[in-house]
């Protein structure tokens, strides 16, 4: 019983110490920072940053025994001042499934049988010097940043095949081409801090309610607390978001270019927009012939006439959202008293026309000054722990080299070759595939040009996630060329396929840092051993070329003849990480975070050493050393009283403009409809998403049982017109079908979300339901990001 | 048996009065002082199944805005250990 009360008053002093601090004060509370010791001195407690989403909420992590027993909101982190949402308090129990991979598992016919890891490291090696050209990784937005850095040198540094890709290709890709095309640099300019400040919050396709709550609840604490603020959905689907909103304004899919153009329009046509602020620091854009992620030039006046087609009847008659509306956002756009911030996330990205939706809500911020003071920022969120941080700041995608460097350029490539003592020449100039292309050439036969062989897959579930898995994934697994190596904690939809699984270890079962949607670099230390024979990934990584190493393959040595993924320690000696019994010997994430560090001043996105993320809960780049040695992190990025960067009396400096003047680009992009439409024969709009309760395929959080119990199975959500007219009633079994596959869903209707006639809504999270076997694998030209938002499909009752 | 840190924040003042009465009432709750319109309360609950009942049942409450959490122990012996794959 003591042990019961000493847990009960932890409780209650952290539940006091949240209700003090609250989301939106940042006055840290010394008393109730401390109240996780109240539960007894055989508690050990430590931080992490969660393992969901990309919120980046730090948790205090007890254990006991070996195990993690308690989970707390960290009183200490700016993010979420000792709060969590219903995934957040479950993180700690994701460890504990019954089936966690424990053994390296080997395909024999149809059955999947335990090997050693001896064995399982050599097939890799095998598969590696097989073809090394075929031999391709898809990463993940979930590895840590040591993680993803050491696989990016593997593939880049050591195969130079560049066949590196990460799922993040999937969720935020157009997010980065959109920051490129507007400032010449990734990642938003703002922060989280922003929702402190700003007086319009807009949610541009985004359901922060339910996938970025406690970011969400720091709003709706003000609006409780008194203040006004003025909350805007725009979306294609009623959401929890949707019930707390002043405004709903919903939006004829892929007609949301046509909004954002409507708002500029008004703010030419009425001279409302921020001259001053253009004039100094703004260039406009246009898309080239052929088309490009940095288009054309073009004046002020074919900016103006290309946005004055967009008059608020014309976009209410495309995107069916009401004139007056349109004219709406435009007066409050006009209004440079107010803070306006705008968020997105998978909505906007997932969509052919991606990167032009981004650029164009980058565009209506800096066409009318809403830009760069705290609560005025245009802001993309991530769905992942490191999508920032490990996919766009280590650079693991195939066109990428470590902080913002391309492999396209020869003095980008040659800065790599020098950081990485590689022999001059040895990063390949031409980028490898991107996830789309990387799978659509491992499902198709050698002898027609399907040059990817091998794909090792870690942190990631692929066979769920994937667009048109029928096309993208199954022809590999007829194929016996073809060879699946997935590296993960549980069995998934991918491993089930597999021909090759490795257990790993999981989030606090190891040393990692993460990278959040606001530039927040986070740090954490091992505390619980992984289970049976589960390894780190980063060690996976190592053993394998260190087996390629010791069999002399000519792509693991150094300039010098040097192991590729050496590791010393302090002294300088070589370290035997490869060997498990080793691994920990050494911090390895710390050995490498300090190598990578290197690579981030060329854009401006600095980071501190190693030892000053262990102090703090996480620092936003650019993390600049002062003259009295301390470090500080950047809020705002881009504005002189914040931005270490901008020169004093600029103002604003975007410098890394693409026109190498200081301006950043305002983008004119047209409407254009979408690659499929409903029509007779499949007249429905297929949107597909997330939902509260499960972290995206739910391999983690379906395996948590208050969570699996809240929300059990997918479902298709059906607008009441639509059910009514196809005789369909609420949870009855029905048929939903693309001209890519069909699935049997129980139809929801007047569920949680509700969508409009004519669409029906499915989660991803459920791997009986594999919904992304009828969704597009179209993508956005420049992103290459798959739309998963709208499709056409087809609904009926279910027989037999 | 879960025991959970939460905050219940209340829509305004009368609906804060209103929901203190309410908890107050309930065995399984502990109330601590409110902090403005946020209510810190210890719920301490025999199953995991109950844990969620309550949970909806706050949120339902008229008057809360929305329910934080500040604190999860996840360690009781007779707690219902993690899922296996839920395929079923």
């Amino acid at each position: 019983m003591q042990r019961r009360e000493f847990l009960k008053g932890a409780a209650l002093a952290a539940a006091t110490a949240a209700a003090e601090l609250g989301p939106r004060s940042a006055a840290a509370n010394p008393a109730a920072a401390d109240a996780y010791d109240r539960t007894g001195a055989d508690v050990t407690w430590n931080k992490a940053p969660c393992r969901f989403c990309g919120t980046g909420c730090h948790v205090q992590v007890g254990v006991r025994e070996g195990r993690v027993v308690a989970i707390a909101g960290d009183t200490k982190a700016e993010v979420n001042r000792g709060l969590l949402c219903v995934k957040g308090y479950h993180v700690g129990l994701a460890l504990y499934g019954e089936d966690r991979l424990t053994q390296p598992l080997k395909r024999v016919g149809d059955r999947q049988v335990p090997i050693s890891w001896e064995e399982a490291i050599s097939i890799v090696a095998d598969r590696v010097q097989a073809d090394p050209n075929g031999f391709a990784v898809y990463g993940s937005g979930q590895w840590t940043i040591p993680e993803g850095y050491i696989c990016q040198k593997f593939i880049k540094g050591g195969l130079a095949n560049n066949q590196i890709d990460p799922n993040a290709r999937l969720c935020m890709a157009s997010a980065v081409t959109g920051f490129l095309a507007t400032y010449g640099v990734d990642e938003p300019a703002g922060c989280f801090d922003d929702l402190d400040a700003c007086d319009v919050l807009i949610m541009w396709g985004n359901n922060p309610a339910e996938m970025h709550p406690i970011l969400f609840s720091r709003v709706i604490d003000r609006r409780a607390r008194g203040e006004k603020v003025t909350l805007i959905d725009i979306g294609t689907r009623r959401t929890r978001t949707t019930t707390f909103c002043d405004h709903y304004l919903q939006f004829n899919p892929n007609s949301d270019l046509a909004i954002a153009m409507g708002i500029a329009n008004q703010l030419i046509e009425n001279g409302t927009y921020d001259a001053d602020f253009v004039q100094k620091h703004v260039a406009f854009r246009a898309d080239s012939d052929p088309a490009d992620l940095f288009g054309r030039a073009i004046d002020f006046d074919e900016y103006k006439r290309m946005v004055s087609e967009y008059t608020p009847e014309r976009v209410e008659e495309i995107s069916g959202v009401a004139a007056d509306d349109i004219r709406m956002l435009g007066r409050l756009f006009a209004d440079r008293s107010l803070r306006i911030t705008s968020l997105w996330c998978m909505g906007m990205n997932q969509h052919t026309r991606g990167t032009a939706i981004n650029s164009l809500v980058h565009g209506v911020h800096l066409l009318s000054g809403h830009f760069g003071k705290p609560g005025d920022a245009p802001t993309s969120l991530t769905g992942q722990p490191s999508a920032c941080g490990t996919v766009r700041e280590v650079g693991t995608l195939a066109h990428a080299l470590p902080g913002g460097r391309l492999v396209a350029k020869p003095e980008h490539r040659a800065e790599t070759e020098k950081l990485w003592n590689l022999p001059e020449g040895r990063v390949n100039p031409k980028p490898g595939y991107h996830t789309v292309e990387m799978w659509k050439r491992f499902s198709t036969p050698v002898a027609q040009g399907g040059d990817v062989t091998t794909i090792w897959v870690q942190v990631t579930n692929p066979a769920q996630t994937l667009p048109n898995t029928h096309y993208l994934v199954d022809p590999s697994r007829r194929d016996p060329d073809k060879f699946l190596i997935v590296s993960d904690v549980y069995p998934t939809a991918t491993t089930e396929i597999a021909d090759l699984v490795l257990p790993s270890a999981m989030w606090v079962e190891k040393n990692g840092m993460f990278g959040n949607s606001e530039r927040r670099t986070q740090q954490w230390f091992k505390m619980v051993d992984p289970p049976g024979e589960a390894r780190d990934d980063t060690w996976q990584v190592i053993a394998v070329a260190a087996e390629l190493y010791r069999r002399g393959f000519e792509p693991m040595k150094d300039r010098d003849g040097q192991f590729l993924l050496r590791v010393t320690d302090e002294q300088g000696t070589e370290v035997p990480a490869w060997n498990w019994e080793r691994f920990y010997d050494v911090n390895v994430d710390r050995y490498f975070f300090e190598e990578y560090r290197q690579f981030t001043r060329l854009k401006h996105k600095d980071l501190a050493p190693y030892d000053e993320y262990v102090k703090a809960r996480g620092l936003r780049w650019p993390v600049v050393q002062q003259e009295d040695g301390s470090w500080r992190e950047t809020r705002f990025r881009f504005s002189e009283f914040d931005d270490p960067y901008v020169k004093p009396g600029a103002g604003f400096d975007f410098y890394h403009s693409t026109t190498n003047d200081g301006r950043a680009q305002v983008w004119a992009r047209p409407y254009e409809p979408p690659p499929e439409m409903p029509d007779a024969e499949y007249p429905l709009w297929l949107c597909t998403g997330r939902v509260l309760e499960h972290w995206h395929t739910g391999t983690m959080t379906r395996r948590i049982p208050p969570l699996f119990r809240a929300m059990p199975k997918a479902y298709v959500e059906v607008n009441p017109a639509d059910a009514r007219a196809l005789g369909i009633s609420d949870g009855e079994q029905v048929r939903l079908s693309t001209r890519r596959g069909e699935i049997r869903l129980v139809a929801w209707i007047n569920g949680r979300g509700a969508p409009p006639k004519g669409t029906v809504f499915v989660p991803f999270f459920d791997e009986t339901k594999l919904i992304n076997e009828l969704t597009l694998h179209d993508f956005d030209p420049f992103s290459k990001q798959p739309d998963y938002k709208k499709c056409a499909a087809r609904l009926s009752k279910a027989k037999g | 048996m879960p025991i959970l840190g939460l905050v219940v924040v209340a829509q305004d003042e009368d609906a804060r009065a209103a929901l203190t009465t309410t908890l107050i009432a309930d065995s399984r709750i502990t109330v601590a002082k409110p902090v403005g319109l946020r209510i810190p309360i210890v719920l301490d609950v025999r199953s995991r199944e109950e844990e969620q009942a309550y949970w909806r049942a706050l949120e339902s409450l008229d008057g809360v805005v929305h329910v934080e959490v500040a604190f999860a122990a996840v360690d009781d012996e007779d707690e219902e250990k993690g899922g296996q794959r839920a395929t079923s």
